[in-house]
């Protein structure tokens, strides 16, 4: 083949990345409109990007103004917030769909080297990719599912060199709280060592260059910000149970759901295939026992699940699949063809060409949508803005200050890691008319409220306690004090 | 070791009996919570009744108003009939008595059988008593408890007849045929049988020299024995109609909060959560000690257990037996090894016997005239006891809409002279229940649904939003107290 061509014929996993791109890319208004954060995480980086400065302090509330900020995700609201500022939504869409192609992408790649068979590593890449849709959000934690990916299959190749580790762990740890998953999965790695080691499976040297990862990583996550404090917000975090019931994703998954089933499939897959030729080592035993039980405790975690378990799923299948003489065949006269592709222009291209695409026809989907945020209030807002400190629904913080910071600051965002667990105590307090609701409004010098129309609180405020409805629709509801 | 005196040797119990004692107590200690979970035990003990009364199970509704004259299978009547003796000669105590000595008796046969199979007898002591605390969600006193113990059997027969140990196939459809006319999870046995006719077929297909054509031939007859027994009821094949349609009915599985998945984030589903993940992890890392359909039942037990937080007990009885089997030999080390050999040792030389029968009676006797036995009762706070006792002086003209969990209660002490809106059994396709949710959310439509069905009085708690619409439409407090409230049109 002409040596020019080879970078012309797209390779599978060129066609993984860019068919996972585009599906991503035109279901945008699903990973906009997810939840509440994008919003913050938006203001934030523009914060950054105007003034070169990352925010240690909060200046986005007017309930914890000036209480310490540990900005755990700072680079990922940098990168989200280039990104808007250089295409809008569509640009914050874009980035998420290559970061969840890429990081699929990955997945395949690890599976090729681990069972060498095209067709099931693909199946594998895609099972897994759909095992992790529930959790595609416009979020830094679509950061930390690349980061798994690049650290896990980092750990797994034996030639991988000691210094990249702690290099992926500075980004990681300054891009989202979830560095820790990293630490987890070398924890599994390093038990299973030992357990190869006891039984004379493994060498000293291999365990000592874990500990110097495990040892160079944990240093480094300290290169931030906010220094030591980044791992106490963590660890206070996931010791908060009322702040985890609060947060939907950290359920556990719902298997009346049919999103949960690609994370069931791969579930029973896994422990089918354990029935089969392979054997698993003692360091993916661990993960996949341990993940397994994550997974179920959270179905935040599935995503991750997904991506530390396909390429094992794919290593204990392989022997069956390689008896199968057809699949065989097929798959090595793929592979005659692909070792001579060098792929690459394919994902630039469909990059470019979504980039060109969004430009001369933007994407009018990648909105917030009106019936989920607040738009039009907020519009009538800025026409008419109020006096006096505000309280709002918590999901709808983050959009508030999307529109509107710094003209108006908010009483709560979705960061409840931040607000802590005391604060959204109080905040539940009043949004469930608990006793001393009242209380808690004065205390925060509340003069108007902004919730959707349904909640109990817009009934009560406006016949018990006189408050005027200042503005009305179908998704919110403002009232003012008299 | 020393020689143990004869005493000793009577009364000194083995790990069996102290298993079998340790369930048994914990069960009778939760009497009280397993009668108050829900609203269904007094509706198995009023068609008990309604049984012993007619001879034969009725197979028309008679207990609510909504579906009176339907077609009604009664694919729990021998539970009914069991657990009303047990009420008629102790009450409330008799059927607590009942629920723990099937709980216990459930994991005592698995514990007999496991360790006869050379199974570490710590280890599997171990294991069921986590199987135990994985299937507690589910104690209730209900007929499902009937299920664990059938369970237990049946899947110690199916396994015998796996491994080649003789076993007349005729005990299979014996036993179906008393399963399938005591509780609807009968079909958890063909479940059994069908993963261990795919691990043969498995077996024989793909390493011949493990299996015989023979053992096929065996799994097939039981199970198409058993079938054949299954439809042996007084609803025939209708029972299979009833228990299919209600398990692919998905508003009902989304609206019973037990046919929910489970949710781990709750400590009650920890032990379920810890099941699973040794479950995982011993399947994959002593894979050559599991047969093919050890994995399909743990796997498949499994995910039901995730898809329904009800089929718990299923796996929490499957899954400690299976890995106290496969894991045999593999506790060869210290100080479990040495504990193991003592045991052997010590229980060779007893007999294990006295003392398990003596501390049954004695814990049934204290418990049952002591203050526990005293506890064992509907509590007042939870069902309507005092506007039930007011509704028997003063019984209300017209039809009832009533609270969900009520409805076995109050058929329990109204029927035949009041029938209910809604009880737990009643609604095997979700149309009452969606109309139940419905006027219990006020939602759009409620007051047509109290027209169609001419309501003319409710007994609900007196906190829920529909008292409140209730009275402020006009309706009238004939009673009310903490727990209830009786409106009259």
């Amino acid at each position: 083949m002409a040596s020019i061509l080879t970078y012309f014929f797209p390779r599978i996993q060129d066609a993984l990345f860019i068919g996972t791109l585009i599906a991503i890319s035109v279901q945008g208004s699903g990973l906009v409109n997810g939840d509440g954060d994008l919003g913050r995480h938006i203001t934030i980086g523009n914060y950054i990007i105007s003034n070169w400065k990352i925010p240690t302090r909060d200046i986005f509330s007017h309930t914890m103004t000036g209480e310490r900020l540990v900005p755990h995700e700072w680079l990922a609201q940098l990168t989200l917030g280039t990104a808007h500022a250089l295409m809008g939504l569509t640009g914050v869409v874009l980035l998420i769909a290559v970061l969840i192609a890429a990081t699929f992408t990955l997945t395949y790649r690890e599976l090729l080297r681990r069972n060498g068979i095209r067709i099931l590593s693909l199946l594998i890449a895609i099972l897994a990719a759909y095992a992790s849709r529930l959790h595609w959000l416009a979020r830094p934690h679509i950061f930390t599912l690349l980061f798994t990916a690049i650290w896990t299959y980092q750990l797994e190749n034996e030639k991988s060199k000691v210094w990249w580790f702690p290099l992926i762990m500075l980004v990681w740890a300054n891009t989202h709280g979830a560095f820790i998953v990293g630490f987890i999965i070398w924890g599994g790695h390093m038990a299973g060592w030992l357990w190869e080691y006891l039984h004379k499976q493994s060498t000293k040297e291999i365990g000592v260059k874990l500990v110097i990862i495990g040892a160079a990583s944990f240093v480094v996550t300290f290169i931030n910000p906010a220094g030591w404090h980044l791992w106490g917000m963590s660890v206070e975090y996931l010791g908060s149970q009322f702040l985890m019931d609060q947060t939907i994703e950290y359920q556990s998954p719902n298997f009346h759901n049919w999103s949960t089933w690609p994370f069931l499939i791969m579930l029973v897959l896994g422990i089918l295939a354990s029935s089969l030729g392979s054997r698993l080592r003692p360091h993916e035993s661990v993960l996949f026992a341990g993940w397994a039980v994550m997974s179920l405790y959270s179905a935040r975690n599935i995503p991750l699940f997904a991506i530390i378990m396909a390429p094992y799923i794919g290593s204990l299948i392989q022997a069956t699949i390689e008896k199968i003489s057809i699949l065989q065949q097929f798959d090595q006269r793929i592979s005659r063809v692909e070792n001579n592709l060098k792929g690459v222009f394919w994902p630039v291209l469909a990059i470019s060409l979504l980039i060109i695409a969004s430009y001369a026809q933007p994407n009018t989907s990648n909105q917030f949508n009106p019936n989920k945020f607040p738009v039009k209030a907020v519009d009538w807002l800025s026409a008419n803005p109020q006096e006096g400190k505000m309280f709002n629904n918590f999901i709808w913080g983050g959009y508030i200050l999307y529109r509107m910071w710094p003209q108006q600051t908010v009483f709560i965002d979705a960061q409840t890691d931040f607000y802590g667990e005391a604060f959204t105590r109080e905040y539940t307090q009043v949004m469930n008319l608990e006793e001393g609701w009242e209380a808690v409004l004065e205390k925060y010098d509340v003069s108007w409220v902004m919730v959707q129309p349904s909640k109990p609180l817009v009934k009560v405020l406006q016949d018990e306690m006189g408050w005027i409805i200042v503005y009305h629709d179908d998704t919110t509801a403002i009232l003012h004090q008299p | 070791m020393q020689k143990i005196s004869t005493l000793v040797k009577l009364f000194l119990p083995r790990l069996n009996a102290v298993l079998f004692i340790l369930l048994f107590l914990s069960a009778m200690t939760l009497g009280p919570k397993m009668l108050n979970i829900d609203g269904d035990l007094p509706r198995h003990l009023l068609m008990g009744k309604v049984i012993f009364e007619r001879v034969v199970p009725p197979t028309q509704e008679i207990f609510s108003y909504v579906y009176e004259g339907r077609p009604y299978t009664p694919h729990e009547w021998g539970a009914d009939v069991i657990y009303c003796s047990a009420y008629i000669f102790l009450g409330l105590n008799g059927v607590v008595l009942l629920a723990s000595i099937l709980i216990a008796t459930a994991f005592g046969v698995l514990y007999s059988e496991a360790t006869d199979q050379n199974a570490g007898k710590v280890l599997t002591f171990l294991l069921l008593i986590m199987g135990a605390l994985v299937t507690s969600i589910h104690w209730v006193t209900r007929p499902h408890l009937f299920t664990m113990l059938f369970l237990a059997i049946w899947l110690i027969l199916a396994d015998r007849l796996y491994r080649g140990t003789p076993v007349k196939i005729w005990v299979f459809p014996a036993l179906m045929l008393l399963w399938a006319n005591i509780h609807a999870e009968f079909i958890a046995g063909f479940l059994v049988l069908i993963a261990y006719i795919a691990g043969w077929a498995r077996q024989y297909l793909f390493a011949r020299s493990n299996t015989v054509l023979e053992t096929g031939k065996k799994l097939l007859s039981a199970t198409l024995f058993s079938l054949v027994a299954s439809t042996v009821n007084p609803a025939g094949f209708r029972t299979w109609d009833t228990v299919l349609g209600y398990v692919n009915n998905r508003y009902l599985l989304s609206h019973i909060a037990e046919t929910r998945p489970p949710d781990f984030t709750q400590a009650e589903y920890w032990p379920l959560l810890l099941m699973l993940g040794i479950s995982i992890f011993l399947l994959v890392t002593q894979k050559g000690k599991f047969t093919p359909a050890q994995f399909f039942l743990i796997a498949g037990f499994g995910t039901m257990s995730l898809l329904s937080a009800r089929n718990a007990h299923l796996f929490g009885l499957a899954a400690p037996f299976i890995l106290s089997i496969a894991l045999k030999g593999t506790t060869n080390f210290w100080p479990l090894s040495t504990i193991e050999a003592a045991l052997r040792q010590m229980e060779s030389q007893i007999s294990g016997t006295v003392l398990p029968v003596v501390l049954t009676i004695l814990i049934s006797a204290v418990a049952i005239t002591g203050p526990l036995g005293k506890s064992n009762r509907f509590e007042p706070s939870i069902f309507p006891v005092d506007a039930v006792r007011w509704l028997e002086d003063h019984p209300q003209s017209g039809r009832m809409f009533n609270a969900f969990d009520w409805g076995g209660y109050i058929l329990f002490y109204l029927w035949p002279e009041h029938k209910v809106f809604i009880e737990s059994q009643t609604d095997v396709t979700g149309e009452v229940t969606q109309k139940y949710e419905t006027i219990i959310t006020l939602r759009h439509g409620w007051q047509e649904i109290f027209k169609e069905y001419d309501i003319t009085w409710a007994i609900i708690p007196p906190q829920w939003p529909l008292a409140k619409e209730l009275i402020a439409q006009g309706w009238e407090s004939a009673y009310q107290d903490q727990t209830a409230i009786i409106l009259h049109k």
